[in-house]
């Protein structure tokens, strides 16, 4: 298997902390040795773009429900309160991935809102400052993680091109036939591009992009020779995959 | 009174009331977007002051054209000031005409409530009380005013002591600001119009964040990041000055056949901030490299992970 790997934003992401979840898995691919890992500017760009939309899921979410809870809640309703705040505000976010965070982060927070509702304005605000701090945390921790220098944990290469119309117009055009979906085609292009112009071996596609990506490995493979597509969960030992 | 008389009349008003006013245009166009929202609703001087929200605040076509009218017939002169400000002052008396007498009263109320000397707090009363999102006040008013103070109070060059000293917190103004920057994350807009909008100002909001975080670790040689902070946030309010007057909210209807036009202007501006937001943040983190080594507490690191798992799910 290839020992050169470009990461796709979602194993970034997914790796920035250790937590409970099934996904968990990007974290501990990350843990791996034995790779030499890449990526793109492009895909540095979409990480911090999903942090910065946490931020402001969050964020905005708060003050709705600052703006909109009782002054003086009644403890043994509050629960059910936030919930219905909550289901109120999800109908207002367009997208399905802002609803998910926003209700993960009620569910994993509940006590800590619920204090905060009930608490002073000095515990709201220590709150409030808490989720700036984690985003904070993983954008710092993301900077750290990919630099433009080959000694980085992920080599982040600034080097791609805006647009591949001229470098692969043929192969965009296959791939966005089959992934449905540019950005993405642009992020496997980066990929290609990188082992074209700079690696110049095999360069193994990591992702848990099953929508777009993994179920399309044949294809993607098919048409960028020497990319190879596999998930997180092929490198973790006794883990199948 | 003919309707094209009825705007460089109320401007002479203005004058009659305060001779001795010394006015730039924003601030005539503040005071007759005062005049107008104050001015009951079926008066039809209303209908002769059609404004929307632009640069500067609520901005009239009508007014700018009758102020170069009187200008040019004399009633009105320019001056210039020593920092170069460009203000209208009176040349010649005007003529008493038959006047509107609720209009009159009410120019005479609101313009015998300004403070000359502070007129920037007039037109900040205005945002906080008219201005169609609360974005607005929050950005313009309590984040690009202030954090123009403080740069006019942290020239280049200026050594402090804030990192000898141990206590908590030794840069209030930097905290506020920064704080301030996250209070209008909050309360950014939710119409599709300013989707991609909210990105570029999410992804500065980003950026300005580890420049905060890396003039508080010391301000010493951290003029060029601050300076590259506040042009980026000029740049944002501008693009979304060109965006605020398109929706019914922004404009009056007066203007609703220019909404094509300021459509594709308020998209060619998007697309030119996108790169300048990207290379903001790009020199943000190259001047960066070093951040602070303040780790995010056991709470933040559980926020987070309740967030990658929503992410995921």
């Amino acid at each position: 298997m290839a020992s050169h790997h470009f990461l796709d934003a979602n194993i970034l992401i997914g790796s920035l902390t250790e937590w409970d979840g099934q996904h968990s898995r990007a974290h501990r691919y990350m843990q791996q040795e034995g790779f030499r890992r890449h990526t793109s500017e492009r895909v540095y760009r979409e990480c911090t773009g999903v942090l910065g939309r946490f931020r402001r899921t969050i964020l905005q979410y708060l003050k709705y429900l600052e703006q909109n809870l009782p002054a003086h809640p009644d403890p043994l309703a509050l629960d059910r309160t936030i919930d219905r705040l909550t289901e109120r505000r999800m109908r207002a976010l367009s997208s399905n991935r802002e609803q998910s965070v926003l209700r993960s982060f009620v569910r994993g927070n509940m006590e800590d809102l619920r204090n905060a509702a009930l608490g002073t304005e000095e515990e709201r605000r220590a709150f409030r400052r808490d989720v700036i701090d984690a985003i904070k945390g993983a954008l710092k921790s993301l900077d750290g993680d990919c630099r433009d220098d080959p000694s980085a944990r992920v080599f982040c290469y600034t080097c791609c091109p805006d647009d591949y119309d001229v470098h692969f117009p043929e192969q965009k055009s296959s791939l966005i036939d089959a992934l449905q979906y540019e950005p993405d085609t642009l992020v496997v292009l980066d990929s290609y591009f990188l082992l074209v112009h700079r690696i110049r071996e095999e360069v193994c596609f990591v992702t848990a992009d099953n929508a777009h990506i993994l179920r399309n490995h044949d294809r993607i493979e098919e048409i960028l020779p020497g990319i190879i597509v596999r998930g997180p969960d092929s490198f973790l030992a006794g883990e199948g995959g | 009174m003919p309707h094209s008389e009825v705007v460089p009349w109320l401007i002479q008003q203005i004058y009659q009331v305060r001779p001795d006013l010394n006015l730039s245009k924003t601030a005539i166009h503040t005071i007759l977007f005062k005049v107008r929202a104050t001015l009951p609703e079926n008066d039809p001087v209303r209908k002769c002051l059609p404004f929307y929200w632009y640069n500067y605040g609520p901005y009239s076509e009508v007014v700018e054209s009758s102020i170069e009218a009187l200008k040019g017939q004399g009633i009105l002169r320019e001056e210039r000031t020593q920092t170069g400000k460009s203000l209208l002052v009176l040349n010649s008396r005007p003529d008493i005409f038959c006047v509107r007498e609720d209009a009159s009263t009410v120019i005479g109320r609101v313009v015998r409530e300004i403070d000359p000397y502070h007129m920037e707090a007039f037109v900040h009363r205005i945002y906080r009380d008219y201005a169609p999102y609360e974005f607005m006040s929050r950005y313009k008013v309590d984040f690009l005013v202030p954090f123009s103070d403080y740069r006019a109070s942290h020239p280049e060059g200026q050594r402090t002591l804030n990192r000898f000293l141990n206590e908590e917190s030794t840069t209030p103004d930097l905290d506020h600001l920064e704080n301030t920057l996250y209070d209008c994350e909050a309360v950014l807009m939710e119409e599709s119009l300013f989707e991609k909008f909210n990105d570029e100002f999410t992804a500065y909001v980003s950026g300005a964040g580890k420049v905060f975080e890396f003039v508080r670790e010391d301000e010493a040689d951290t003029h060029p990041i601050v300076k590259a902070t506040y042009a980026s946030a000029v740049d944002l309010w501008y693009t979304f000055a060109k965006g605020v007057r398109i929706p019914d909210r922004g404009h009056d209807e007066y203007y609703n056949n220019r909404l094509r036009q300021w459509e594709q202007e308020y998209r060619a501006s998007l697309r030119a901030l996108t790169p300048k937001v990207s290379e903001y943040n790009r020199y943000v983190r190259a001047c960066t490299r070093h951040p602070s080594s303040r780790e995010p507490g056991g709470r933040s690191t559980k926020i987070l992970s309740s967030l990658i798992e929503g992410y995921f799910s």
